[in-house]
C-alpha cells in the first residue's frame, strides 16, 4: 500500500467503524495528540477524551458527499484534535467566566457543534492561503495580538500606520474571498 | 475598504463614543448586510486568533449541526463509537511494552534524582567542610597587637575597632596609613588589612593582600601562606588552601607548622 492508499485505508476503517483499522489510526497518532495535550497543560485522561471526539467528528463529516481531506490523513486528524482542544480550554474559560450556567447538552450535540465549528475554521484557514503572502503575513500577526510596532519591526514596515492601514486592506481582502465563497453562505444560513 | 468597515473597526477596536456606538448598533440592527459583515469580521477575530476559539450557539439549528447530530445517535454512528472503544481498549492493553519502558524511565529517574541528590550533598558537605574548617582555624587574637609595637595612636585606635567589629572603619584607618608609609611597608597592618577584608566578605581584596605580604622581604611574608590558606578554604577553593598549606609544612619550625598539618590531614 502507498501512502494514499493507506490512508484511504485509515480513513474507511474509521467510516465504517472497523476496531482493528481504528487501532492502527491509535498506533499511529495518539501519541502525537498525547503528547500535544501534554504540551498544553492537559492530561493523558484529556487527551483519551479528545482522540476519541476528533475521530467521531471525522466520522461524522466523512459520511458527507462533499468531505475530502486535502492533506494526510493524520495531519488531518492531528489537526483537529488540536482544535478540539482549543475548543475544550475555551469552554472551561467560559464556564469560569460565565455567570450563566452554561446548558448541559448530550456528546452528540456537542461534537457535532465542534465539527460544524471545525468545517468553518478549516474554510477561514482556506481564505487565509487565497490571498497574497504579504497580506497572510501581516493579518497572522494581528490576528494572534502581535503588537502593530512588533509587526512593523518584524516585516519591515516603515511605521505602526503603514501597518494599519496594510491590516485594513488585506482584512477587507479576506473578508471578500470569505463572503464570495458559497461554503460560506452554506455554513451560515440557517 | 468601505465606509461601513472603518466603522466596524472602530466598534471592535472599542474606539466608538457612547453615542457613535449606539447610533451603529441601531443600524446594525436595521441593516441586514451590516450585520453580516460585523459577524465575518467577528468571526475573523475568533478564529483566525489560534489561543481562541469560535464556539457555536449550543442551541443552533444549522442544517449540518443537526445532521451531524442525528448521525452521531443514529444506529451507524453508534456502532462507530464503539469501534472507537474497543480499539482504543485494545491499543491501550498492547501497550505493557511500553508500560515496561515507562517503568524503565520511571525508575532511571528516580535514580537519577537520587544521584543528583547524593551530588548536592556531597558539594553541600564538602561546602560545609571547608567553610567550617575557616572558622575553626581563624583566631583573629593571634594577631600581633598594634598598640605594642607602635607608637602610632590611630593604628591602636584601629586595632581597638578591629576587635570591636567594626572592620570598616578600620579598615579605612589601616588603608589611610598604609598609602601614607606606602615606602615601608609595614606587615603587620598589611595582616590586618587582610583580615579586615575577609571579615568584610572582601574576600579576592583580602587575597590580594596577602599575596603583597607573601612577596614583600619581611620576616612574616611565611605567615601570608596560613592566611591565604584560610582564604582559600572561606572560598571553599580547597585545592588552592592546600598549595598554600604545603608551603608551610615545608618549615618545621615555620609559622602555624603542627596546624598546617593538622588541617592538611583533615583536607586529604
Amino acid at each position: 500500500m502507498n501512502h494514499q492508499e493507506y490512508d484511504n485505508y485509515l480513513l474507511n476503517s474509521l467510516v465504517t467503524g472497523d476496531a482493528s483499522g481504528i487501532k492502527k489510526i491509535y498506533e499511529k497518532i495518539y501519541p502525537k495528540v498525547l503528547g500535544y495535550i501534554y504540551k498544553h497543560q492537559g492530561s493523558e485522561d484529556d487527551a483519551k477524551d479528545i482522540m476519541q471526539k476528533g475521530l467521531l467528528q471525522l466520522a461524522a463529516r466523512a459520511q458527507t458527499k462533499e468531505f475530502t481531506i486535502t492533506s494526510s490523513f493524520e495531519a488531518y486528524l492531528f489537526t483537529t484534535c488540536k482544535n478540539a482542544w482549543r475548543r475544550e480550554s475555551k469552554m472551561s474559560k467560559l464556564r469560569v467566566t460565565n455567570t450563566k450556567t452554561l446548558t448541559l447538552i448530550s456528546e452528540e450535540r456537542e461534537i457535532a457543534l465542534a465539527a460544524y465549528e471545525q468545517e468553518k475554521w478549516e474554510l477561514f484557514q482556506e481564505k487565509m492561503n487565497s490571498i497574497s503572502e504579504n497580506c497572510r503575513k501581516v493579518l497572522k500577526s494581528y490576528f494572534n495580538k502581535i503588537p502593530y510596532a512588533q509587526i512593523a519591526k518584524e516585516l519591515g514596515y516603515a511605521s505602526e500606520n503603514t501597518v494599519r492601514q496594510r491590516i485594513f486592506k488585506c482584512k477587507s481582502k479576506l473578508r471578500e474571498a470569505v463572503q464570495s465563497d458559497l461554503r460560506y453562505k452554506e455554513l451560515k444560513e440557517l | 475598504m468601505t465606509n461601513l468597515e472603518k466603522e466596524i473597526e472602530a466598534y471592535l477596536n472599542g474606539e466608538m463614543t457612547p453615542e457613535e456606538r449606539q447610533r451603529f448598533e441601531n443600524k446594525i440592527h436595521t441593516n441586514p448586510d451590516a450585520k453580516k459583515e460585523l459577524e465575518l469580521y467577528q468571526e475573523m477575530r475568533t478564529i483566525l486568533d489560534d489561543a481562541d476559539w469560535e464556539v457555536t450557539d449550543t442551541s443552533s439549528q444549522h442544517v449540518k449541526v443537526k445532521n451531524y447530530e442525528a448521525f452521531l445517535k443514529s444506529e451507524k454512528g453508534k456502532s462507530i463509537a464503539t469501534g472507537i472503544k474497543s480499539a482504543e481498549n485494545n491499543y491501550f492493553k498492547e501497550r505493557p511494552r511500553n508500560r515496561v519502558r515507562q517503568l524503565i524511565v520511571y525508575v532511571g529517574s528516580i535514580a537519577a534524582v537520587l544521584v543528583i541528590g547524593l551530588f548536592v550533598f556531597l558539594q553541600l558537605s564538602k561546602e560545609v567542610d571547608s567553610k567550617s574548617l575557616y572558622a575553626k582555624h581563624k583566631n583573629w587574637d593571634e594577631l600581633p597587637s598594634l598598640t605594642l609595637r607602635d607608637a602610632n595612636t590611630e593604628l591602636a585606635e584601629a586595632e581597638k575597632l578591629f576587635k570591636q567589629q567594626q572592620y570598616q572603619e578600620a579598615l579605612d584607618i589601616f588603608k589611610k596609613y598604609q598609602t601614607e608609609k606606602s615606602e615601608t611597608l609595614n606587615p603587620q597592618v598589611l595582616l590586618y588589612i587582610g583580615v579586615t577584608q575577609l571579615e568584610l566578605n572582601r574576600n579576592e581584596e583580602a587575597i590580594e593582600s596577602f599575596k603583597i605580604l607573601r612577596n614583600s622581604n619581611t620576616l612574616d611574608a611565611s605567615k601570608a601562606d596560613w592566611y591565604l590558606a584560610l582564604a582559600y578554604l572561606k572560598l571553599k577553593d580547597t585545592e588552592k588552601a592546600k598549595k598554600h598549606l604545603d608551603q608551610l609544612v615545608k618549615t618545621p619550625n615555620g609559622y602555624k607548622y603542627t596546624a598546617a598539618v593538622q588541617l592538611l590531614d583533615v583536607l586529604e
